[in-house]
């Protein structure tokens, strides 16, 4: 028995991974980015380009490195889109689709975080397929191939670079809508380290938090396989170890290239063993009073380990040996308890509030109980190793609020 | 009127699923066996019904109900050869047909059972509201006493008259791989 993993009976009789995205890293990628994507096949009739981002990514200098890096090669840069907001919008998604259709866009480079590869998914899809979000809303209901996408992360957080997935937000409804399919996953996603060494640190702490959220929730998910498994543990350890020096240390570009790679492995293993219960109250909660996802999720993610805790004891035990715990001779339950130690001291460190409170959050029954039928209603949820009907989850969203 | 969840729902479920040519088009990824356990219905018993489905036609269909709790049933291992295996009791299967629960929330309850590969489901997710919702459709009543569903043997299609579809997930059908 290995002193991390407990060699258990193994119990799935089938599994399946799937991962269409190319990756390619390096510090300096994008200042080659020309070279890079010329040698690739498939891309070499996509040569008018449209590059995705938001003011943000644009005032951080990041889009002028693309432009460089695309010069002399055969791509050409027909227009820079730079409206996406927090979250991305379904107007500036029709908005970006139609764009691409008027001028004939054959390859979007998202360059940016969450919000922008997310909005570039969904400019993909209708700018192929036509109609809107909503008309391929859930899971698998993308017809075909779309626009291929390279993406590059400038965020630590939501690997939507190599996902399966994204979101948007309708902010008339205050809702987010969710859409899977393997037709999303970008062409290849470009790491560059210098891309991320902008982030401001308060965003290194979120994005980071939510790269966290997805190894562990990944690593528990009711649909938990060895290949996700093993990206998502080292995914936790690399996160543990680098996310305080990062958000203390703007300068220690060692420790944001490791979460930026951690960050995608996590999306990786998300991509194929589905989030739970944290994502599911994150969602409701970001999305009716506007917070930061990957802050929604930091605050909602040691109260769910406890929730979750025995369900699966082992694999709670395995990630306190990600997070550093080497007690030995004590159950399964006693190291469970210290990886959600770890990770409630990572959050104060990271200078991440306690609770949704602390935001402003309202705190009483109604909201409580309007977000625990929402969040009892998201995807997520099927996925989460505990499941629980509304008296059970109820005092979980009381405390996490 | 109709009784949900008895062989003659199970029987007019299969005759429009199978005369609806929009699904029929849509629903060529359905393949394999659907098995549902519903516990405790209205009339005292436990039932479990069978879909067999090859490119989105139902091409084989069973039915039994048996005196709750049926044991055997209710312990009878999942069989990997089959697409899925649904189970949870009358009242919350009747709440989905109703539409009173969506299928998510019924995901996130604890007495919703779901086994199979969820990454396939998901990819049938489309094909497979579509089936439920033709189904949904069947005008039934939920209202029932023991006496008034006299269905506990068990069916089956034509194609094969004289088989069931047995909880032994060992002795399962030929048809029941996909
Ligand atoms: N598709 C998926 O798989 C997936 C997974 C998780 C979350 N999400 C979604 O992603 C969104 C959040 O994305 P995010 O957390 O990456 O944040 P974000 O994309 O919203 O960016 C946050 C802010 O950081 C700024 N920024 C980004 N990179 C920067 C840099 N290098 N230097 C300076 N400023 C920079 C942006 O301008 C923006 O203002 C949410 O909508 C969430 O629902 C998607
Ligand atoms: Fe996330």
């Amino acid at each position: 028995m290995g002193f991390i993993n407990r060699n258990e009976v193994f119990e799935r009789s089938e599994f399946s991974f799937f991962l269409p995205t190319q990756v390619k890293y390096g510090v300096g990628k994008v200042a080659a980015l020309g070279m890079e994507l010329q040698i690739e096949d498939e891309l070499s009739s996509c040569n008018n380009v449209m590059i995705i981002t938001d003011k943000g990514v644009l005032a951080a200098g990041l889009v002028e490195k693309v432009k460089v890096g695309l010069a002399d090669s055969i791509f050409e840069i027909k227009a820079i889109f730079d409206e996406v907001p927090p979250d991305s919008d379904l107007k500036i998604v029709a908005k970006c689709a139609q764009e691409i259709k008027n001028l004939e866009v054959n390859l979007l480079i998202a360059i940016g975080g969450g919000s922008v590869m997310d909005t570039a998914k969904f400019a993909a899809l209708i700018g192929t397929h036509g109609g809107e979000v909503r008309d391929y809303e859930g899971g698998f209901m993308v017809p075909g191939k779309c626009i291929p996408i390279v993406a590059i992360p400038t965020t630590v957080g939501t690997g939507s670079e190599v996902s399966i997935g994204a979101v948007v937000k309708d902010h008339e409804t205050k809702t987010k809508l969710t859409i899977a399919s393997p037709h999303l996953y970008p062409k290849i996603a470009v790491l560059d380290p210098e891309m991320v060494a902008t982030l401001p640190a308060k965003l290194v702490a979120y994005t980071g938090m939510d790269a966290l959220t997805h190894a562990i929730e990944a690593y528990v998910s009711t649909e938990n396989q060895p290949v996700s498994e093993a990206l998502a543990l080292r995914a936790a350890e690399m996160l543990y170890d680098n996310l305080e020096i990062a958000v203390k240390d703007a300068s220690n570009l060692d420790a944001r290239a490791k979460l930026q790679i951690a960050s995608m492995l996590a999306g990786m293993a998300f991509s194929n063993s589905p989030v739970g219960a944290t994502h599911a109250i994150s969602h409701t909660v970001g999305g009716l009073y506007g917070l930061h996802h990957g802050l929604s999720n930091a605050i909602a993610l040691p109260y769910v380990m406890e929730f979750n805790l025995e369900s699966c004891p082992s694999r709670y035990a395995a990630l306190a040996r990600a997070f550093n715990v080497i007690e030995s001779g004590i159950s399964d339950i006693e190291l469970g308890k210290l990886a959600i130690e770890r990770v409630r001291t990572l959050k104060v460190a990271l200078g991440i509030p306690e609770r949704y409170r602390d935001l402003d959050v309202p705190s009483d029954p109604d909201t409580i109980n309007r977000v625990t039928e929402i969040a009892l209603m998201d995807i997520c949820m099927a996925f989460n190793p505990r499941k629980a009907e509304f008296a059970e989850f109820q005092p979980l969203v009381e405390q996490v609020i | 009127m109709i009784k949900y969840y008895t062989k003659v729902w199970l029987e007019e479920c299969v005759k429009r699923v199978n005369a609806d040519s929009v699904f029929e088009q849509d629903a060529k990824k359905l393949n394999g066996t659907y098995v549902f356990r519903v516990y405790d219905g209205p009339d005292g018993k436990d039932r479990v019904m069978t879909w067999v489905f090859k490119q989105g036609k139902i091409t084989d269909q069973a039915y039994e109900a048996q005196t709750a709790p049926w044991q055997e049933l209710r312990s009878a291992p999942f069989n990997p050869t089959w697409a899925m295996r649904g189970s949870c009791p009358f009242n919350m299967m009747a709440a989905l047909n109703k539409g009173e629960m969506t299928p998510m929330r019924a995901l996130s309850s604890p007495h919703y059972k779901l086994e199979g590969n969820k990454m396939v489901l998901m990819q049938l997710m489309r094909p497979m509201s579509m089936w439920n919702d033709i189904c949904a459709k069947v005008e039934v009543t939920y209202e029932f006493t023991s006496e008034d569903d006299t269905t506990s043997e068990t069916i089956t299609a034509e194609s094969a008259p004289s088989e069931s579809v047995s909880v032994d997930n060992n002795t399962s059908r030929e048809s029941a791989s996909n």
